[in-house]
């Protein structure tokens, strides 16, 4: 198994969709649109960590070659209505590469509806959402490309549906330094991105008023445990003139959760949960805040490579986390 | 192999609070559990329903949850 997973420039890619590749790419909108059409699918960001460390660059590509693991192939689109079809059109030996972008209204819905979407987590799900340069916040809208008809989108995700060949099969894992702490448990009666009421150890409060007068850092997330795999909500502003809280992903109704241990040492801490193998790993994407907070301009985060994103999908959208899907020989008894 | 719903429903609460769960490895499997948790908090499953679906699925998904089924059932006493 061959995979090609970093940055690469224009021409090199165009000569890998011009092969026939079926790829998966990550860039500047400036670049994704000097590509030819194609086996592809992208999305908008550029930010990465490649082999040499946290990069910036509206010059080259992140690629991710699926070509040696797929038998077979097909990209979609999905509206916030049509997303139920996310799962019937998935192959069940398989798994499915989803771009969302960012802060549009699929965004939104995907990570609130993918919780009631039936079976869905039969079947893998790796992907991200799209960004931009933290400069044009406001001024340029984060964007999917659909390589096969080169058509670039705002508001559907995209999705790059893979059937794998019969001895194989794919795995979705993540990577999240972040665990409960010891403070107080926090509730929410009615899901969403945001938030002013909670319930804080049983009792109704304030949440934005909890956070100023706990002098809580807002880098630190919420966390849920579902069943030991600990999920991130990011903190995105707190207002404490509105007494409002907004997230980076939706809190959830009946889920309890912690704010985060602080992590003292981002790259070290990150280093000891790194599979010893990751030769099986064909391709990962880790959180626009880790690479903020942590300062990750420059630092390796061992051999993952991969965009830094404005949210990560692992079956569903979790924040400040990696993700990394593994192609896997399955045993033959 | 048909799972016994009497043992399971015994275990399902000793193994939910994470006394099993937390030596799972599939994320996938972490979540289906968590969300069969949910449902049943919310009442919008019952305690068999709940353990047909995650018996379901972890044969469904053998090959990548093969480790863990040992824990789920084995070490549950729900294959019987």
């Amino acid at each position: 198994m061959k995979t090609y997973n970093k940055l690469m420039s224009v021409s090199e890619v165009d000569f890998l969709i011009k092969s026939g590749k079926i790829l998966v790419l990550a860039g500047d909108e400036i670049v994704l649109k000097k590509l030819s059409k194609g086996n592809w699918i992208g999305g908008t960001i550029p930010y990465f960590i490649d082999e040499k460390g946290g990069c910036f660059s509206q010059e080259f590509i992140f690629v991710t070659d699926l070509t040696d693991v797929t038998k077979e192939f097909k990209i979609c689109e999905y509206s916030s209505s049509s997303l139920k079809s996310l799962v019937t059109d998935r192959y069940s030996d398989g798994f499915i590469w989803l771009l969302i972008p960012g802060f549009s209204e699929i965004h939104q819905s995907f990570s609130v509806d993918v919780y009631n979407l039936p079976d869905i987590y039969d079947v893998p799900i790796m992907g991200w959402v799209t960004g931009i340069d933290l400069n044009q916040l406001g001024k340029v809208k984060p964007k999917v490309i659909n390589g096969a008809s080169g058509n670039f989108i705002e508001n559907k995700a995209l999705a790059l549906h893979v059937k794998l060949p019969e001895i194989k099969y794919a795995q979705v894992d993540i990577i999240n330094l972040f665990e409960q702490g010891q403070g107080d448990t926090i509730k929410f009666s009615k899901g969403g991105f945001n938030c002013s009421s909670c319930i804080i150890n049983g009792e109704t409060a304030n949440l934005a008023k909890y956070i100023t007068e706990n002098n809580i850092d807002t880098r630190l997330p919420l966390v849920a445990d579902y069943s030991g795999a600990m999920i991130n909500i990011s903190i995105q502003n707190v207002d404490a003139i509105a007494n409002a809280v907004a997230f980076y992903a939706p809190v959830r109704e009946n889920v309890e959760y912690k704010f985060a241990k602080p992590v003292n040492d981002y790259v070290s801490e990150f280093t000891k949960l790194i599979p010893q193998d990751t030769s099986k790993i064909i391709g990962s994407c880790n959180c626009i805040l880790n690479y903020l907070y942590s300062e990750l301009e420059g630092k390796k985060t061992g051999s993952l490579t991969g965009p830094i994103t404005f949210g990560e999908i692992a079956y569903v959208l979790v924040n400040q986390t990696l993700v990394y899907l593994s192609i896997i020989n399955k045993m033959i008894v | 192999m048909i799972p016994d719903f009497n043992k399971f429903q015994r275990e399902w609460e000793t193994m939910a609070n994470g006394v099993y769960t937390q030596k799972l490895s599939s994320l996938s499997l972490k979540l289906k559990l968590s969300s069969l948790q949910l449902a049943l908090k919310l009442n919008k499953t019952d305690i068999k329903s709940a353990a047909l679906e995650l018996y379901d699925f972890c044969n469904k998904h053998e090959a990548l949850v093969q480790a863990d089924m040992d824990v789920v059932f084995n070490k549950t006493s729900i294959r019987v």
